[in-house]
C-alpha cells in the first residue's frame, strides 16, 4: 500500500476539520442572524447543512482509511472506544468522541420536530464541543501537527471560530442590553 | 414577482456554493494528500518542521548498540556521522 491509507487518511482528516470550521462559523452566523449581502437566511442555512454533511462524508472517509491502514493498526474497537486506542490514546479518543458527539447532533436534526426547536437548539450546542474535540484531536494525534502549514489551518480556524463566538456572545449582551427591563413585583 | 426572483436567486447561489464547496473540498484533499505524504513518519522524509524524527546521534547510537552485539569484527558498522551504512541492512 506504500502508505496511501495513511495520506489518506491525514487527508480526509484535515479537509473534515475545515469543513467542519466553516460550518460552525455559518452556524454561528445564522444563530446571530448575521444579515450578508445577497444571500437570504434560508440559503445560507442550506450552505451550512452542506457543509457539515460534507464535514461528516469525510469524517467517514478518515474513519474507513484509518481501518484499512496497515501502518496505524487501528481497530474498530479503537474509533468507536474513547481511549482504547493503543496510540496517544487520550487524543484519539477524543476524535472518537467528536465522532460519536457529531453523529449524535446529526439524528438530533433529523429529530427536530420531535425535539421541539429549543430542545434541539440546546442540543445543537453540542456542536461546540465536536469542535473543539476535533481541534484537540487533530494537534494531539496528527503525526504531522506540527508542520507550518497545518499549524496556520488550525490557527485560521480557531481564530475566526472564536471570533464569531465573540460577536455571537456580544449580539446576545447587546440584546439583553436593549430588552425592556421586567416589571417589578410586589 | 421579485420576492419570487429574489428566492429563485438564493437558490442559484445554494446551488453555485455547494458545487464550489464541493470542488474545493476535493482539490484540498489532493493539496493535503502531497503535503501528508512529505510528512509521513515512514517515509524517511521528514516534515519541515516540529515532526519528531529520530536525531543523526540517535541514529548512530543505534548503529553502535547493533554493532556491540555484532560477531563481525572491526569497527566498519558503526559510523559516528549517523548516515546508514550500506551494511547495516544486512545485519538488523
Amino acid at each position: 500500500m506504500n502508505g496511501l491509507d495513511w495520506y489518506t487518511a491525514r487527508a480526509a482528516g484535515v479537509v473534515a476539520y475545515a469543513l467542519l470550521s466553516a460550518g460552525v462559523l455559518l452556524g454561528v452566523a445564522l444563530a446571530g442572524r448575521a444579515r450578508l449581502p445577497r444571500w437570504p437566511q434560508f440559503a445560507v442555512t442550506e450552505v451550512h447543512r452542506f457543509v457539515v454533511l460534507l464535514s461528516g462524508g469525510f469524517v467517514a472517509f478518515h474513519v474507513y482509511a484509518l481501518l484499512l491502514d496497515r501502518y496505524a493498526h487501528v481497530s474498530l474497537v479503537a474509533l468507536l472506544v474513547p481511549g482504547a486506542a493503543g496510540y496517544r490514546p487520550l487524543w484519539v479518543g477524543l476524535g472518537t468522541v467528536a465522532l460519536e458527539l457529531l453523529a449524535a447532533v446529526g439524528l438530533s436534526n433529523l429529530l427536530r420536530r420531535r425535539l421541539g426547536h429549543a430542545r434541539w437548539r440546546r442540543f445543537h450546542y453540542l456542536t461546540f464541543v465536536v469542535w473543539a474535540a476535533a481541534t484537540a484531536h487533530g494537534l494531539g494525534a496528527g503525526t504531522d501537527a506540527g508542520s507550518p502549514w497545518l499549524r496556520g489551518l488550525y490557527l485560521v480556524s480557531v481564530a475566526s471560530v472564536a471570533a464569531a463566538v465573540a460577536w455571537r456572545a456580544g449580539r446576545v449582551g447587546l440584546r439583553a442590553a436593549r430588552a425592556p427591563a421586567p416589571p417589578a413585583h410586589g | 414577482m421579485a420576492e419570487r426572483s429574489r428566492i429563485e436567486a438564493g437558490r442559484r447561489r445554494v446551488r453555485q456554493a455547494k458545487r464550489a464547496l464541493a470542488g474545493a473540498a476535493v482539490a484540498g484533499f489532493a493539496v493535503v494528500l502531497v503535503l501528508a505524504r512529505q510528512g509521513h513518519p515512514a517515509s524517511g522524509r521528514p516534515a519541515s518542521s516540529g515532526v519528531a524524527q529520530p536525531s543523526s546521534s540517535v541514529r548512530a547510537a543505534g548503529y553502535r548498540e547493533r554493532d556491540d552485539d555484532s560477531t563481525l569484527a572491526g569497527g566498519s558498522l558503526a559510523p559516528s556521522g549517523g548516515g546508514a551504512p550500506s551494511a547495516a541492512s544486512h545485519t538488523s
